[in-house]
């Protein structure tokens, strides 16, 4: 989020699938969790991270994160926890719809609604194009009807006048 | 070693098959599965419903007289100018008063112009504001144009300027008319997802009805006038046809509970009832009041709201959410198969 930018259009509110965006009501602008972007420019990791004492909540790059996390699930299979499975990761629920993968991804343990996470989470912006390209159509041959029905409906004289 | 999902009660109802002809649609259940506390999972759009609502109704009615002024124009030369002439003056409605409700439903307004800094393809919201931006323009000549024809009717070059910029005036009219539906269903909020394509021909052609109907009110010509009747109906017609392929994805999809409220009944009898099949019956019985055209009007502002108020409902009920963002619903066959069952 850009705050010297934002004009609190709210657009991104309803297109998050995960409902995490909000606006404020006290400077009209959109906010998210910005993973303490001041803490990262100083070479820190977020405070949540930094803070966390189990180290449920883990920072990195993605890759390694992936890697790590697929251990930890082989570990707790292993272990007799059948039911982690990773949220967000490639090829992985939470990473459907074209989201191809989430850049903040979880391991659970039960139904991703328990949780309060959608299943099947979807890109929003895959639909323009459909919406936009039946509407149009529809517009399009609505518009046609008009031409026609105006045509047909014409004054003689000045359809003569325009034949010639 | 893979991971395997865990193990969870059935979610939903099997979804069933019907047997009879009649019933071949394909029917979700109702979200059997857990919530999180009963606590949303989404995010309702922060948009005032009767401020956007009344944008969309008055960019559809804005775009669609820019078409039919263009359409009366170039087919009746002369003899279509009076249409036009009104078409242009309610052309207008869009690019002022539209303008204003969009701007006031900004939450930091002073920042409107940065709208303009960017045009961005993925976001419809973007791809609006360049449309009402390209709309602005013709609509303004063609106006202004309009209005000099009108105090030095012996003048030529304002009625060519003013039928020069009708045209893209027009093109752009278009736009304005369907990208509303675009913005609605390219967001995470279940009902406006649901639908995208059936959503869009909706709002088309109430667009359409809209600016046919309100130009029908003040038409003299009785040609003209029996053209626009017919172009509402024309309209009408698709409208019906897209709402019930609407309500047809939103059975298959599982989001059909957030219309059986309150908003669910004003869809019904005063979007579909009094804005649809009431004008369709009127103008069958040939009927010369216009009565049919104010309740396409109201029917077509009622649609916006109606289906924005539906839609925060869907947004809001966890139980409608996760029925939508279940794995059937995804586009892709492939990844179905992803999620847990």
């Amino acid at each position: 989020m850009q705050q010297d930018i934002c004009n609190g259009c709210g657009y991104c509110v309803p297109a998050c699938p995960f409902g995490v965006v909000d606006l404020s009501p006290v400077d009209g602008k959109a906010h998210k969790c910005t993973l303490c972007y001041d803490r990262l420019k100083g070479g820190l990791e977020p405070a949540c991270s930094k803070s966390c004492p189990t180290d449920s909540i883990q920072f990195g790059e993605l890759g390694d994160l992936q890697q790590r996390a697929t251990r930890r699930v082989d570990d707790l299979h292993a272990l007799g926890v059948g039911s982690a499975y990773l949220y967000g990761t490639p090829g992985a629920p939470g990473a459907t719809g074209g989201l191809g993968h989430l850049n903040a991804f979880f391991l659970l343990t039960d139904r991703p609604e328990r949780y309060n996470l959608p299943a099947a989470p979807t890109r929003p912006s895959n639909r323009v194009a459909p919406a936009l390209a039946a509407g149009l159509t529809a517009v399009a041959g609505l518009a046609l009807a008009a031409f026609a029905l105006f045509a047909a409906e014409a004054p003689r004289t000045s359809a003569r006048r325009r034949i010639r | 070693m893979t991971y395997r999902p865990p193990a969870a009660p059935d979610p939903a109802e099997k979804p069933q098959i019907g047997t009879s002809a009649h019933d071949t649609i394909r029917r979700a259940g109702k979200w059997r599965g857990p919530t999180y506390y009963g606590r949303s999972q989404l995010k309702p759009a922060p948009f005032n419903t009767w401020v956007v609502g009344g944008y969309i109704a008055l960019a559809g009615l804005s775009g669609a007289a820019a078409i039919i002024g263009a359409a009366a124009e170039a087919t009746q030369g002369r003899a279509g100018r009076p249409t036009a002439r009104r078409a242009r003056y309610l052309s207008l409605l869009a690019p002022t008063l539209g303008s204003a409700l969009l701007i006031w439903d900004l939450h930091t307004p002073q920042r409107f112009y940065n709208m303009f800094r960017i045009a961005k393809a993925t976001s419809p919201m973007s791809v609006g504001t360049w449309i009402l931006g390209a709309f602005m323009v013709p609509s303004f000549v063609a106006a202004a144009a309009q209005f000099v024809a009108d105090r030095r009717p012996n003048l030529h070059w304002p009625w060519r300027l003013a039928q020069a910029a009708q045209m893209p005036a027009a093109i752009a009219g278009a736009g304005l008319c369907t990208y509303t539906a675009s913005l609605l269903a390219a967001t995470s909020t279940p009902l406006w997802a649901a639908a995208p394509q059936s959503m869009a021909v909706r709002f088309g052609a109430s667009s359409i009805a809209a600016g046919a109907a309100a130009l029908s009110l003040g038409e003299r010509s009785g040609r003209s006038r029996r053209a626009l009747d017919a172009l509402t109906v024309a309209a009408l017609t698709a409208e019906l046809a897209a709402t019930m392929q609407s309500h047809r994805s939103y059975e298959a999809r599982g989001v059909e509970e957030s219309l059986q409220g309150g908003w669910g009944t004003v869809e019904k009898l005063g979007v579909t009832g009094l804005g649809v099949v009431l004008p369709l019956g009127l103008a069958l019985a040939r009927s010369r009041s216009p009565l049919g055209a104010l309740a396409v009007l109201a029917g077509s502002y009622m649609l916006r709201v109606a289906m924005m108020e539906a839609g925060r409902i869907s947004a809001e009920r966890p139980e409608v959410s996760f029925r939508f963002s279940q794995p059937e619903n995804l586009p892709a066959r492939t990844e179905r198969s992803l999620v847990p069952k």
